[in-house]
């Protein structure tokens, strides 16, 4: 797949993973907190609130289901990329929301509950990063239309 | 050697005739060349034009496809981006924070306010009182005769008070107090921020440090509200504007606003706040809290009539582990 080594795609891939683990971990924790581990000393309080959760779902389980359709959805564009416009169209929207709901989460943590998870800031920093990679991947192939 | 046209240049170059050859071939040749002349010189130019021409044709029509691909690509991405923020408005309305935050379901239960509040004097805790935690500043809640009761000691500026309040409070409610097993006695413990006042144990006069103190003006203003029957639901109320540790969100002034809300006769509640009536309760129970073993905030001491009482804490485990030491409890209560 000669696609898999242009910058953007292994940027998107690298980036996703990363949120990937991330999800995976807050996703275990909230069911087993006692493996949390704290720097920021508020990770308990931000995991075990009522926010934490989502319709009755973990948010972290979003994260994952998130992170794991952006990178089926970036390999699928390398394969075919008669699907290109469409699939980047789907992942920015994903991106866009997620980073919208984080906003709202931090929001919340800042001044709601009063304390800050550094795991979910983490995941919502690689968030942030994967849709700027994104957008500007879409913007590049956007400009370079009819200048080829 | 080819002209730029492309046809192979004729070759002049030829032996000089005599005249007789000369004129005879002139005419034979140029007949052929007359006509060659006349036929040949038309398509060379016509090629030109017609490849121009349709390269300018195909040109247009590339950028033609092209503009057109990008206004589809432009299309899909705004209605992308519009459709993303639609569906994050509704999720973040759906999950948005309860405007009162959480009302814990205390209906069917008996309640009693505490016997100092009852006596709207000045409350000095007195030296007799041999068992402090009857010294209660906050409400009783539950069966009287439950077999166990449940000590809570609380700051409003905590905040995993607050989540106790919000998270584990309920199922302790709904599992145990509903069903008659607990009963529910709350202490104020304000002690976050400066210290508000401190209490000497040996004559219990009082030491006010810090009247500003929010975690003292909360308490106090649930005490003042429960002079009016409403500790439990002031205290919802004062849950439900956490804002952190000396944030403002407990000043005098917001105060005021939830003894409104909750519908207090403020004259009331303004002469209890302004006399600062409990503090030195507040200070007291602190204090005396201290003596049990209560260093933080929340704690709890569950007494089943046992000679021992027992000192537990919310911990990672959450209700789940709170659960099994309420029941156990209940079922070494002798």
């Amino acid at each position: 797949m000669a696609g898999l080594r242009n910058p953007f795609t292994i940027a998107s891939l690298a980036l996703a993973t990363v949120g990937l683990i991330l999800s995976a971990y807050l996703t275990y924790v909230h069911y087993n907190i006692d493996a949390l581990v704290c720097g920021t000393g508020g990770c308990e309080l931000v995991q075990t609130s009522e926010y934490s959760e989502m319709f009755g779902i973990p948010i972290a389980i979003f994260g994952l289901l998130m992170f794991i359709t952006v990178i089926a959805g970036v390999i699928l564009r390398e394969r075919r990329p008669e699907t290109g416009d469409l699939v980047s169209t789907g992942i920015l929207m994903i991106l866009l929301t997620a980073v919208l709901y984080w906003v709202y989460l931090t929001w919340l943590e800042l001044n709601v509950i009063h304390a800050i998870c550094q795991w979910c800031v983490m995941t919502s920093g690689a968030t942030v990063l994967l849709l700027g990679v994104e957008a500007t991947r879409w913007y590049r192939n956007y400009t370079q239309i009819g200048s080829e | 050697m080819a002209n730029p046209s492309g046809n192979k240049k004729t070759n002049n170059r030829r032996k000089r005739p005599t005249n007789q050859q000369s004129g005879a071939r002139q005419k034979q040749q140029r007949t052929p060349q007359a006509a060659a002349t006349t036929s040949t010189p038309a398509t060379p130019r016509a090629s030109v034009e017609g490849a121009r021409t349709a390269s300018r044709r195909t040109n247009k029509k590339e950028i033609a496809q092209a503009q057109a691909k990008k206004k589809k690509q432009l299309q899909l991405i705004i209605g992308g981006v519009a459709a993303a923020v639609v569906v994050a408005v509704i999720v973040i309305f759906l999950n948005r924070p309860s405007d009162s935050g959480k009302q814990i379901d205390y209906s069917g239960l008996e309640v009693a306010q505490s016997g100092i509040v009852a006596s709207q004097g000045t409350a000095v805790a007195s030296p007799e009182v041999t068992e402090p935690l009857a010294f209660a500043t906050g409400a009783t809640v539950g069966d009287p005769n439950a077999p166990v009761t449940m000590h809570i000691f609380s700051d409003f500026q905590c905040h995993f008070c607050l989540q106790f309040h919000d998270d584990t409070l309920p199922l302790i409610v709904n599992d145990f107090v509903k069903t008659g097993q607990v009963k529910l006695v709350y202490h104020d413990f304000p002690r976050l921020g400066t210290d508000p006042a401190i209490a000497n144990p040996d004559d219990f006069t009082v030491e006010i440090r810090d009247p500003n103190n929010e975690s003292s003006l909360a308490a106090q203003a649930a005490m003042c509200a429960g002079e009016q029957d409403t500790y439990l639901e002031m205290s919802d109320k004062l849950f439900g504007n956490y804002g952190g540790v000396q944030q403002g969100a407990y000043k005098r002034s917001n105060l005021n606003r939830y003894a409104d809300d909750l519908g207090l006769n403020m004259d009331a509640f303004n002469t209890c706040m302004d006399e600062q009536r409990y503090v030195p309760a507040l200070a007291q129970s602190v204090e005396q809290g201290q003596s049990q073993g209560i260093t933080a905030t929340p704690m709890f001491i569950l007494d089943n009539g046992a000679e021992e009482v027992t000192v537990i804490q919310q911990t990672a485990e959450g209700y789940n582990l709170m659960k099994k030491q309420i029941e156990l409890a209940i079922d070494t209560a002798p």
